[in-house]
């Protein structure tokens, strides 16, 4: 029974979210990697002023049924069948009746098992993509670390030309999808060979302190949160702000 | 010879009373709910899924750990998921591997008296010798800080705390345990706070975490445990926070001790911090009511016993009054003392009031003593069963009260 109620719920959601970004055609950045997605999206949602134009997933919706539950602004119904009609029904008024939709859409994606990341891009395409990292999650007893991989590179292909890929430079796993397309490719890391270098990091009581090169800008940063995964957050962030920006997306003042 | 472990006094009287039929038990701190449903389908999927057979990494999975930092820093609480957080069998676990890791045998461990019976073992357990510091009743349970002053001596290394304490209920002041962290630091001591009825405080007062005081972060372990607030006491899963250099020590210990926290727990939690905010509350909203009716019914016995109104946790912390003391006290010379009871039980009034009280009202409450000597002479009644459960225990402890005087 929540095997069929499962498959029904999947394929209506992803009608409708087929329909809502056709409808509204918002610019998609893709947040991946096996951690630090939710810190990502939430510090890029703040580095954009929690402008009401910009919207992310709440909590961390990112699965084949999450995802679209995150485009649509949907609670999840659990197993529930009467909150499932109750979140179809809303679903089917936003996709077809809402007039106003966000800009910008910063999603987190996530993969367990193979298959996830062709599924997530059948329901989006995103402009933007980043990947974190590719660490040792908890794939199932089937998966290794290089399906897992593969995954991500899928994210990566199919970013447009006219896109940007933006990769953990740190991380060899991950920095191995650079060139896997012709899209623009920004990797971060303190690895100085990265094009947006972290150093001088300073780890202080009620956070920490970086700087950050990327292209001439020189800057320095603080946080509040500890661990490098925050300072990678933090400079994933300000690159795709700067990228927005670059392209016209996002302007100074929006 | 040193002092043997002894099973808690709270076990002690849930395996007492499995062996009398018809026993009603507010003795143990266990939630009446069973663990919410997002919680066990989170599980089974992930037994489906073939992720809960073998060890995760010892610290935990890395989903939860970046979760649990997620839902920390929400309430301004920074540690870093990856060096700084342990997911532990329960929070016990997390509190003896703590002790394990910091201190030497005989370095002495300071406790609010009364509180968790547990810390006891757990501190002797690492050849530690628990210092009970006296709290103030008359302040509603509060620190008396002058108190853990003179009990600080060259082997004082650790404070620990339970906030809300058990079994008073106390939610403790922000200004004083700034006041009690102004004293780590002076002394070099560690500050460890067990914060598992956080999420059950029945007051609008700012709940304030020493976790939230950047300062302290390189002497202070924070502890927290999913076995309240999400019905999940038998899942033994808990975690701990604290500056890495200490978790690194304490990683060791943890390692050592269960490898990792078993994983088809860590799921659960991760279910738990993800999906069920709606049970917690629904959760805190009940036990609001069973205290309040419990509350009710001590008030209908206010001849016996005298009490503060709790505003945490899940448990009332009644003191006999003389009257009843007096009124038992006669009963005894005239029956005797009944039951099986060890020598610190027979010269205790509340150990013998809880098991005259289970052998003849078959109702299990916690003896007072259990939580340190400031204890004796209250009992400890748990609001987290059942409604009716409630209301026939305390229909049969009047019916006992009344049957002596």
């Amino acid at each position: 029974m929540k095997k069929v109620l499962k498959i029904i719920v999947q394929a209506y959601l992803k009608l409708l979210i087929k329909i809502v970004l056709i409808r509204h055609k918002p610019f998609v950045i893709a947040v991946a990697g096996t951690t630090n997605k939710t810190f990502v999206k939430e510090t890029i949602l703040d580095e954009l002023g929690r402008d009401p134009n910009v919207r992310g997933n709440p909590k961390s919706f990112n699965t084949e049924i999450g995802l679209p539950l995150a485009v649509l602004f949907l609670p999840s119904g659990f197993s529930s069948i009467f909150r499932w009609v109750d979140v179809l029904l809303t679903g089917t008024c936003i996709s077809i009746f809402a007039r106003k939709f966000p800009r910008i859409l910063v999603l987190e994606m996530g993969v367990d098992r193979v298959g996830d990341m062709k599924y997530l891009l059948s329901l989006v395409k995103p402009r933007i993509a980043v990947v974190t990292n590719i660490d040792r999650s908890f794939p199932d007893l089937n998966t290794t670390m290089d399906d897992i991989a593969n995954e991500f590179k899928m994210l990566a292909k199919a970013v447009p030309s006219d896109g940007t890929l933006i990769l953990n430079g740190d991380d060899i796993r991950t920095k191995s999808l650079a060139g896997s397309n012709k899209a623009k490719t920004i990797l971060f890391g303190k690895d100085k060979s990265s094009d947006a270098v972290i150093y001088n990091i300073d780890q202080l009581e009620a956070g920490q302190k970086f700087s950050l090169k990327y292209g001439k800008r020189i800057e320095t940063h603080e946080t509040n949160r500890h661990g490098i995964h925050n300072i990678n957050a933090l400079v994933i962030a300000k690159i795709v702000v700067y990228e927005l920006e670059k392209s016209g997306v996002r302007t100074n003042k929006s | 010879m040193e002092e043997r472990i002894k099973i808690s006094p709270i076990k002690e009287m849930e395996i007492r009373s499995s062996k009398i039929s018809g026993v009603i038990s507010l003795a143990q701190g266990i939630p009446s709910f069973d663990t919410p449903l997002c919680i066990k389908d989170k599980a089974i999927e992930a037994i489906k899924e073939g992720k809960v057979a073998r060890y995760s990494l010892t610290p935990g999975i890395l989903e939860l750990r970046e979760a649990i930092e997620y839902s920390l820093a929400k309430r301004n609480i920074y540690y870093d998921f990856e060096k700084e957080i342990i997911v532990t069998a329960g929070s016990i676990e997390a509190i003896t591997a703590s002790f394990l890791a910091l201190i030497e045998p005989g370095d002495e461990v300071l406790i609010p008296d009364p509180t968790y019976t547990s810390y006891q073992s757990a501190i002797k357990t690492a050849r530690g010798v628990p210092v009970f510091v006296p709290l103030n009743e008359d302040g509603g349970w509060s620190f008396d800080i002058e108190e853990f002053k003179k009990k600080i001596t060259p082997k004082t290394k650790v404070i620990l705390y339970c906030n809300p304490n058990n079994p008073t209920g106390t939610v403790y002041s922000r200004e004083q345990l700034m006041q009690l962290a102004e004293l780590a630091q002076v002394h070099d001591l560690y500050i460890i706070a067990d914060e598992v009825y956080k999420d059950f405080i029945y007051t609008n007062e700012d709940f304030f975490s020493l976790a939230q005081f950047a300062a302290l972060r390189k002497r202070f372990i924070y502890i927290f445990s999913f076995s309240k607030s999400y019905a999940m006491t038998g899942w033994r899963v808990a975690y701990l926070a604290t500056d890495r250099i200490l978790a690194e020590k304490i990683l060791g210990v943890h390692d050592a001790l269960v490898t990792c926290a078993p994983v088809i727990s860590q799921w659960g939690a991760l279910a738990a911090l993800e999906l069920a905010d709606d049970e917690i509350k629904e959760y805190k909203k009940v036990f609001n009511e069973r205290k309040d009716l419990l509350c009710k019914e001590l008030d209908k016995l206010s001849d016996w016993f005298e009490y503060r109104h709790p505003s945490s946790a899940y448990f009332a912390f009644p003191k006999m009054t003389k009257k009843l003391i007096k009124v038992f006290e006669k009963y005894e010379k005239k029956n005797g003392i009944s039951g099986d009871l060890k020598n610190y039980q027979k010269s205790s009034l509340s150990w013998r009031f809880a098991i005259e009280l289970l052998n003849n009202a078959k109702v299990a409450l916690v003896p007072g003593v259990a939580f340190g000597e400031k204890g004796e002479e209250h009992l400890r009644f748990c609001f987290g069963r059942r409604r009716e459960n409630i209301e026939k225990a305390m229909k049969r402890i009047e019916k006992f009260i009344k049957s002596i005087s």
